[in-house]
């Protein structure tokens, strides 16, 4: 029984531990994907407080 | 309007923690802090004050560390944090940034300067409201 304990545990810290894994490293492509999307989002929020 | 703002900075700001993670940006970026204030003051205009002093606070904290030296962007967001320490009534939080964004603006412009004059301008309200010399609503601020 104590060792089935044990064993659950493991299995939780291990699915714990396995969350924190960092995010993927983006790809030159997507990076500039992204701060396409950044760009414009912002020039998009400026404009609107402007008409605002 | 306002609200398309805010969401359009609330993409902008999501894109960039992406794009600047700690792990690879442990100082930040001038960009994720430029979102950060974006959508500060935005928060600020709609009245969501713990919001906004979240974020200008978290903008500061990068503008310090990747500028290190005096920079208008820092005395601005200084100001700004300070102007929502104001608005909830936390004017001893307040002072103290008002009082660091005239003193870096002081550096910054030599002589008269517009941004000088209104640090001053708020740093004098500011005290006069702790001193209870003057009513809130009777001190002009600038922004």
């Amino acid at each position: 029984m104590t060792r089935f304990v044990i064993l659950v545990l493991f299995a939780l810290i291990a699915s714990v531990a396995g969350g924190d894994e960092p995010p993927k490293k983006l790809t030159a492509d997507e990076q500039k994907e992204l701060e396409a999307k950044r760009a414009a989002r912002t020039a998009a929020g400026f404009k609107a407080a402007d008409a605002g | 309007m306002i609200r398309e703002s805010a969401r359009a900075f609330e993409d902008a700001l999501t894109a960039a923690r992406e794009l600047y993670p700690k792990a690879e940006f442990p100082d930040g970026h001038t960009n994720l802090a430029a979102g950060l204030f974006n959508l500060a003051a935005v928060y600020r205009f709609q009245g969501r004050l713990a919001d906004a002093g979240l974020l200008f606070q978290e903008a500061l904290d990068i503008r310090k560390r990747v500028f290190k030296n005096d920079h208008p962007d820092t005395a601005t967001n200084m100001s700004l944090l300070a102007d929502v320490y104001k608005a909830q009534k936390r004017l001893a939080d307040a002072e103290p940034h008002f009082k660091d964004a005239l003193a870096m603006r002081r550096r910054l412009f030599k002589g008269d300067h517009p941004d000088v004059a209104k640090a001053l301008n708020n740093l004098r309200c500011c005290m006069w409201i702790k001193s209870g010399r003057q009513t809130p609503s009777r001190c002009t601020w600038n922004r």
